[in-house]
C-alpha cells in the first residue's frame, strides 16, 4: 500500500478520496445481501462482452464476401481467438439471463415502485438493448443460423401494417440481405447499441444512487436501521464472489463448448432458422397465428407484454411492496415467465423429435465442417459462400439430394418405397460384396429393371474375398494386366466375364465393369446409365447428361467416390460376414423410428 | 479480510478474460498475415529485356497470394525494375526506401527518380542525390531456361539499413 504522504499528495491532486467515498460508502438499510447481486454481475458481463467485442472487432470484416471468413480466420488462425468468441457467445447468454434475472429480484422486492420509476423504465430499456444486441451480433458471423434466423426478424418488420416496408428496408439496408445489411448490423452492433447502453448505464446508476437499494419488505424500519452496512466491503464482497462465480461459468462454457459457426450462408439453401435459445419463445409463438392473424404473435403479444412491462410502475400505484399486496402484478410477471418457459420448451421438444429436422442439423455439420477445411486454405475473394458451393464434394451432395434421394437411399434417407439400390457404402468393399451375395435384394437391384444376375452367396469364402477385391481393385490406375492379377481367373471361373466386360466399355448383357468404380466408369454411368456399354435396356435411372451441368455431375462423381469412406459398419453390418444372405431392410435404424410412430 | 479477497477474486477473474483477450488481440505480432511474397517469380523473359542494359519495369504476379483469410487469384503484388548485364540479369524494387512511393527511370539523365520527394538513384540503384536513406532495394534475380525469376520482397521503409519489412 502506497504511504499515508503520498496519498495526500494524491488525493490532492485527484481528490480520489472523495470519489471513492462517494462509490463505496453508500447506504444499505438492512445490511449487504445476496439479493442485490444480479445488477453488478449484468454490468460486469457488458463490461466483458466490449472488451472481448473490440479484440473480435480487430479480425472481423463486415462484408458478405468476407464476414464468414473472418470469423472462421478467428477461430482457426487466431491463437485464443476461438477462446475470445466463444466467451463473447456465451456471456452474451448470460447477459440475458442475468439481466431478466434482475429484473425479476426487482418484481420480487417491488423495487420498481414510486419513487423508483426512472430506474425501472431505464432498466426495462436496457434489457430492450441487451436483445437488440443479441439479435444484431447473431447476423454477424454470416453464417446459416445467423443469416436465416435474423431474416426472420426483419422479415416480421415487414410485415407491420403501413409502414412495415420501410422498416424493413431500412433495418435490412434495402430490398434484400447483402453487404449493407453487414455494415449496418455491425455498426448498430459496435457503435450505436454500446454508446446507447454506456448513456443508459449512467442514468441507471444514477438513478440507483439517488434513491439507494430497496430492502425487502419484510424488514421493519427498527430493523432496516439496525442492520445497515455500508457498500464497501461486505456487498461490493458479496458482488465480487457472485461475479466471479458468473464468470466461471461463461469461461467454463467457452472453453468445453467452444461458440458455433455454421455453413457460410447460402440463400438458395433451405435451411432450417432457429434463433438463439433465449429467442425460442418469440419463434415458437409464431407458430399459432395464421394468416391476417400472424401480427398477434408477431407485433400485438410481444407489445402489449412490453407496454405492460415498461408501465408497471404506473399500473401498480399501492404504497406497500409485500407480494401479497399486489399478488396480480406478480402473478402476471410469474405467468408470463411460465409461459415463456413452456414455449421454450415446446420448441426445443419439437425440434428434437422431427426426424427430418435431425437430418438436415446433420448434412448442415457436415457441411460446417467442409468450409472450415476449405477455409483453411485461403478463402477466394469471391466470398465463402462461393467457396463452399463450388467445392465439389459439397455440391455434390447437394445435387444428390436434389436428383437422386427420390430413388435412392442414401445412410437412411431417402423415399419410402426405394426404387433404386441403396447406396449408403457405394462401391466399398461391403457394398460389392452384397451385390455378388444378392443382386436382386429390394435394397439393391431388386427393385429395379435391373436383373438376370446370380447371387455368389454359395462362393466359397476364399473366393468371395478375392472377387471382392479383384473388383474393388478395378477403379485403381497402374495396375498389372488384369489376367496377371490374383483371382482373376475367377472371373470366367464364376462367368462374371460371360456377362461383363473387363477390358473396355462394352455391353455384354451386364454393364461394362471395365475400370468399375473408377471416376471416369462412375462419369459414365452418371451422364449416361442408358448407355449400350452400361444397362442399356434394363435403365431406369435418368440420363443425367440431359438434366445437369458439367459441373453438377462431375460434383456427383466426386461425391459418390466419397460414400465408401462415409459409411458407418452398421450401416452395412454384413460386412466380410459369412453368414446367410441378411433380410432386407429398406429403412435404417435411424428412419424406422420415423416410419412407426 | 473481505477487502483483499475481493481484490484477489475480482483480479483472478478479470485475468481469467483479459488473459485471452490480450493474447488474441497482439496475436500478428508474430503472424505471417500476408503472404506469397519471398518466392521466386518468374517476371520476364530474357530476350524481353533490352541488350543494352535499360532497366524495364515489370509487374510481378504472385500465384496465390494469402492476405489473412483471402486467397487470392494470381495477383500483381508490386513491380520491378530489370537490367541485363550481359548474361546475367540484375533487379531492383520499385519502392523507393524513402517513403514507399514508387520509382520511376527517367531515360534522359539515365537514373532513377522517386518523384514524391526527389529522391535521385544512379542506375545500379545508388542514391545519387534527395532525402532517401539508402540505395534502391536489390532483389535476387535468376535465370532459368530463357525466363527471368525474381524473389520478390519488401524491406522496412525509411532506415539506412535494408532489413525485411
Amino acid at each position: 500500500m502506497l504511504p499515508d504522504k503520498l496519498k495526500d499528495a494524491l488525493d490532492a491532486r485527484t481528490g480520489y478520496r472523495a470519489l471513492l467515498h462517494e462509490a463505496l460508502d453508500e447506504r444499505i438499510p438492512g445490511g449487504a445481501s445476496w439479493a442485490y447481486v444480479l445488477g453488478s454481475a449484468t454490468l460486469i458481463i457488458f463490461f466483458i462482452q466490449l472488451g472481448t467485442g473490440l479484440v473480435l472487432a480487430l479480425y472481423y470484416s463486415p462484408s458478405s464476401t468476407d464476414a464468414w471468413a473472418s470469423v472462421a480466420y478467428i477461430e482457426r488462425a487466431i491463437p485464443s481467438g476461438a477462446l475470445v468468441r466463444a466467451i463473447h457467445h456465451h456471456a452474451a447468454s448470460a447477459m440475458v439471463v442475468m439481466a431478466v434475472l434482475h429484473m425479476l429480484q426487482v418484481v420480487l422486492y417491488g423495487a420498481y415502485k414510486a419513487p423508483r420509476e426512472g430506474n425501472w423504465i431505464s432498466g426495462m430499456m436496457l434489457l430492450g438493448l441487451v436483445l437488440a444486441f443479441a439479435l444484431t451480433g447473431y447476423l454477424l458471423p454470416w453464417d446459416q443460423t445467423g443469416y436465416w434466423a435474423t431474416k426472420v426478424a426483419t422479415s416480421i418488420a415487414g410485415t407491420l401494417p403501413v409502414v412495415g416496408a420501410q422498416i424493413q428496408a431500412i433495418a435490412q439496408g434495402g430490398n434484400d440481405y447483402g453487404n449493407l445489411t453487414l455494415t449496418r448490423f455491425y455498426a448498430l452492433h459496435v457503435i450505436l447499441l454500446p454508446i446507447g447502453t454506456l448513456a443508459l448505464i449512467g442514468a441507471h446508476m444514477y438513478f440507483f444512487r439517488r434513491h439507494g437499494v430497496t430492502p425487502s419488505a419484510r424488514l421493519d424500519e427498527a430493523q432496516l436501521a439496525e442492520r445497515e452496512e455500508m457498500f464497501w466491503p461486505k456487498q461490493v464482497f458479496l458482488d465480487t464472489v457472485f461475479a466471479v462465480l458468473v464468470v466461471a461459468v461463461i469461461v467454463y462454457l467457452a472453453v468445453t463448448m467452444g461458440a458455433p459457426l455454421q455453413a457460410p450462408s447460402d440463400p438458395s439453401s433451405n435451411f432450417i432458422a432457429r434463433p438463439e435459445w433465449y429467442f425460442l419463445f418469440l419463434f415458437q409463438l409464431l407458430k399459432y397465428f395464421e394468416g391476417s392473424l400472424q401480427i398477434v404473435g408477431t407485433v400485438i403479444i410481444p407489445g402489449a407484454v412490453s407496454t405492460f412491462l415498461l408501465l408497471l410502475p404506473f399500473l401498480d400505484r399501492g404504497r406497500s411492496r409485500r407480494v401479497r399486496d399486489r399478488r396480480i402484478f406478480v402473478a402476471a410477471v410469474a405467468a408470463g415467465l411460465f409461459a415463456i418457459a413452456g414455449l421454450t420448451a415446446l420448441a426445443v421438444r419439437h425440434d428434437a423429435q422431427d426426424p427430418s429436422i435431425g437430418a438436415q442439423k446433420r448434412v448442415a455439420a457436415r457441411e460446417a465442417a467442409r468450409a472450415r477445411v476449405l477455409a483453411a486454405e485461403g478463402v477466394p475473394p469471391e466470398g465463402a459462400t462461393y467457396m463452399l458451393a463450388h467445392d465439389p464434394l459439397t455440391r455434390g451432395e447437394r445435387v444428390f439430394r436434389r436428383e437422386c434421394l427420390s430413388c435412392h437411399v442414401l445412410e437412411g434417407e431417402g423415399p419410402k418405397e426405394p426404387e433404386a439400390p441403396d447406396l449408403t457404402g457405394y462401391l466399398s468393399k461391403a457394398w460389392i460384396r452384397q451385390v455378388l451375395r444378392d443382386p436382386d435384394s429390394p435394397r439393391l437391384y431388386g427393385l429395379t429393371k435391373v436383373d438376370g444376375m446370380k447371387s455368389f452367396a454359395e462362393v466359397p469364402e476364399a473366393d468371395m474375398q478375392a472377387l471382392v477385391k479383384l473388383l474393388y481393385q478395378l477403379r485403381q490406375d497402374n495396375l498389372p494386366e488384369l489376367e496377371s492379377r490374383p483371382g482373376a481367373d475367377l472371373l470366367s471361373e464364376h462367368e462374371c466375364s460371360d456377362c461383363h466386360d473387363f477390358g473396355e466399355y462394352y455391353g455384354v448383357e451386364g454393364p461394362a465393369l471395365f475400370r468399375y468404380g473408377s471416376a471416369e466408369w462412375l462419369a459414365r454411368v452418371v451422364d449416361n446409365p442408358a448407355d449400350d456399354a452400361l444397362f442399356g435396356e434394363m435403365n431406369d435411372m435418368p440420363v443425367f447428361e440431359d438434366r445437369l451441368g458439367a459441373e453438377d455431375r462431375a460434383a456427383l462423381v466426386v461425391f459418390l467416390q466419397s460414400l465408401e469412406a462415409r459409411a458407418s459398419p452398421q450401416d452395412w453390418p454384413f460386412v466380410d460376414d459369412p453368414g446367410p444372405v441378411p433380410t432386407p431392410r429398406i429403412k435404417t435404424s435411424s428412419t424406422s423410428s420415423r416410419a412407426e410412430p | 479480510m473481505l477487502k483483499v479477497l475481493s481484490g484477489v477474486l475480482g483480479g483472478g477473474v478479470a485475468c481469467a478474460v483479459a488473459g485471452p483477450a490480450l493474447r488474441a488481440a497482439v496475436a500478428p505480432f508474430d503472424m505471417r498475415t500476408v503472404t506469397g511474397l519471398g518466392e521466386f517469380v518468374t517476371v520476364s523473359k530474357l530476350k524481353a529485356l533490352p541488350a543494352d542494359g535499360t532497366p524495364v519495369n515489370v509487374p510481378v504476379v504472385v500465384s496465390a497470394p494469402k492476405d489473412g483469410w483471402t486467397k487470392h487469384p494470381p495477383t500483381t503484388v508490386g513491380g520491378v525494375f530489370l537490367r541485363r548485364q550481359g548474361k546475367a540479369v540484375r533487379a531492383w524494387s520499385t519502392i523507393c526506401p524513402h517513403l514507399g512511393c514508387g520509382i520511376d527511370f527517367d531515360g534522359s539523365k539515365g537514373k532513377f527518380a522517386c518523384p514524391c520527394h526527389e529522391s535521385w538513384f544512379e542506375d545500379d540503384g545508388a542514391v545519387a542525390s534527395g532525402p532517401s536513406p539508402r540505395g534502391m532495394d536489390e532483389l535476387q534475380a535468376r535465370i532459368v531456361g530463357d525466363e527471368v525469376q525474381v524473389k520478390f520482397e519488401k524491406f522496412k521503409i525509411g532506415t539506412s539499413d535494408k532489413v525485411p519489412a
